[in-house]
């Protein structure tokens, strides 16, 4: 009964003369997850868009955080979804399952994203939220900007790629498998971790980070500005001490994999032009 | 000081150098004997140099420096309360320094300096301490003493954990094993540098109450007739062990147990007699403290175990045999 309460209303909002949604595309989109967020926010109309997570409009890690201004924000816990008598609810791959088992259990339309950690998956989950949505075409152009930066990035990678490492605290680091390593292949580095056969999270304790010295040290932590024990260990006089250049990424860009992932790899790819230039080999 | 206080202390003072060697010679990386001692006479900007000076020097040093104040502040503890079982971290004061520390950590430190650490932590485990004496008061029975401190540590580990829950980063929340369990992982020379005289004032005060704590095992009435004065001795140990222990868990996070093995294993050699003990325990824990920072090392294939549940593993065990022994002396 609700839902054909909200098929009635975009049924009569597009009969209204309003913009070519399709009638079977939803109005009332709860997305509960950042990543999801990112998609709900490029790709749907305002008008779509019930609510978002919470963090959507955390500029350290929402790429959208400006479109989500003036939204209504949300928990994630189902008693508010509810509340929004939403007619899609995307969810992500750490949203709560007790929530999303209760939505469905409910009869509510809940589609989980996956974590996008390779360019294909970026490609392939936005061609489905814009689908799901009804905005196929902006899904399009949003994959279209997206490989022209990742071709131009790709364009002059020489044969032999300088290594780079990307250090997370406590001496995690990021190899096979993972986003990271998704970025920094696209823009032309030789991942370190990947070399070493490390899977998507790997261990490499500051010591092997100093024996191995890299050309570049990728400091995960990016901008945050908020103290933690995380943030200091970037303090720590060994990084600083060894040879390599070291290159903050904001950490919006290892919290999910969107076409804006391509403006990392731009980033990243600028860094490896830096270091060429420097030392030709 | 005996032959005998003497062959002890060269005994420790063996045991802390080669445990130290030791320390230098043990990570990830194997590097030989001949470049870790090249790295520490003649530094360049080799990685083994670096190694070496940034990353297992702070360690060690820091491990000799935690380990000595915990031992101290844990045999001047068990002195004054005349009660084997008291412990920096048995009553609360190591996890009311972390919550101090913590709180300063988090919310704190934008507008000042890392040297604020040690004074937050300090005034934790004064808080704590003070705390202590009122709730159990000073001839607290041994469980009394233990019900008291197991209130102040809980207490002060929930405060910790809500206080990082509400911390504004979102990498704080993984933190909270670090104040609660403690760890010497990835620590500098500016850690060490920032604890080092707060912890030299805490061990002068405590290693001045020697001959005061071997008269009050005479008696209180005893100790009064020899001359000395319960208050000033109970004064200075508060302070003492709040120096020692408020700047160790700045650094390191709170490290369970270390004062409770040490005095408890060395007290038999310096013949139970409290103020002899205190010079010995510095020694000891020091000793512990690099040993169980080798073994947290070479256990640790990937993310590093965490200090205090090595010396939990050990001291808890350690604690409970205590406490039976208690029960069938008394029993």
């Amino acid at each position: 009964m609700r839902r054909g309460a909200a098929v009635l209303l975009s049924v009569l909002a597009a009969s209204c003369g309003g913009q070519a949604l399709a009638a079977a595309a939803p109005s009332r989109v709860v997305s509960i997850h950042l990543c999801a967020d990112q998609l709900v926010l490029a790709l749907a109309e305002r008008g779509q868009i019930a609510s978002v997570s919470w963090l959507a409009t955390d500029v350290r890690r929402s790429h959208m955080a400006k479109a989500a201004a003036g939204l209504r924000l949300n928990n994630g816990s189902a008693e508010e979804i509810v509340a929004l008598r939403p007619d899609l609810v995307l969810a992500g791959f750490r949203s709560g399952r007790a929530t999303v088992g209760a939505l469905r259990k409910l009869g509510y339309r809940v589609v989980d994203l996956e974590f996008a950690d390779n360019f294909d998956v970026v490609r392939r989950q936005t061609r489905k939220v814009a689908g799901l949505l009804g905005r196929a075409a902006r899904g399009e152009a949003l994959i279209a900007e997206m490989d022209s930066r990742l071709a131009r990035a790709a364009a002059d990678v020489p044969a032999l790629r300088p290594v780079a490492a990307i250090y997370q605290p406590m001496g995690f680091t990021s190899g096979r498998g993972s986003l990271e390593h998704a970025l920094m292949t696209a823009a032309g580095f030789e991942n370190l971790a990947a070399q070493r056969g490390m899977g998507a999270l790997g261990h490499l304790p500051l010591e092997s980070l100093v024996m191995a010295k890299p050309a570049v040290l990728i400091n995960w932590m990016g901008n945050d500005p908020a103290p933690s024990l995380a943030r200091s260990f970037y303090d720590h006089p060994a990084l600083s001490a060894g040879p390599w250049r070291t290159l903050a990424l904001p950490n919006m860009y290892w919290a999910c994999g969107a076409w804006y992932s391509a403006l990392a790899v731009e980033q990243l790819a600028g860094m490896r032009r830096r270091l060429t230039a420097e030392r030709p080999k | 000081m005996t032959s005998r206080t003497g062959a002890l202390y060269g005994f420790l003072a063996l045991a802390v150098t080669g445990l130290a060697i030791l320390s230098f010679m043990t990570g990830p990386s194997a590097l030989s004997a001949g470049s870790v001692w090249s790295a520490l006479v003649a530094p360049d900007a080799s990685p083994s140099s670096i190694i070496v000076r940034e990353i297992r020097l702070p360690r060690t040093l820091l491990a000799i420096l935690v380990g000595a104040s915990l031992g101290l502040s844990g045999a001047a503890l068990q002195g004054l309360l005349r009660n084997p079982l008291a412990e920096p971290g048995i009553i609360g004061a190591s996890s009311s320094a972390a919550f101090g520390t913590a709180l300063v950590f988090y919310f704190g430190l934008a507008g000042s300096s890392l040297a604020v650490l040690p004074a937050a932590g300090m005034t934790g485990a004064m808080l704590a301490v003070g705390l202590l004496f009122a709730l159990a008061g000073r001839d607290a029975t041994p469980l009394s003493l233990i019900l008291a401190g197991v209130a102040i540590s809980s207490f002060a580990s929930a405060l910790t954990a809500l206080a990082i829950n509400l911390a504004s980063s979102a990498y704080a929340a993984l933190e909270i094993t670090f104040w609660l369990l403690g760890s010497l992982a990835d620590r500098t020379m500016a850690h060490a540098a920032i604890a080092a005289p707060a912890m030299a004032a805490g061990w002068v005060l405590l290693l001045s109450c020697g001959r005061g704590l071997s008269s009050l095992s005479l008696g209180e009435d005893t100790a009064k007739s020899l001359g000395v004065s319960l208050a000033s001795l109970r004064a200075r140990i508060v302070l003492g062990v709040a120096l020692a222990v408020g700047a160790s868990v700045s650094v390191s996070g709170a490290i369970g147990f270390v004062g409770l093995i040490v005095p408890h294993l060395l007290r038999p050699a310096v013949g139970h007699d409290p103020g002899r003990l205190l010079g010995v325990s510095m020694l000891g824990g020091a000793a512990l403290m690099l040993a169980a920072d080798i073994v947290v090392r070479l256990l640790s294939s990937g993310i590093e175990i965490r200090l205090g549940v090595v010396t939990a593993l050990i001291g808890a065990p350690f604690f409970l045999a205590l406490l039976l022994q208690m029960r069938r002396r008394s029993g």
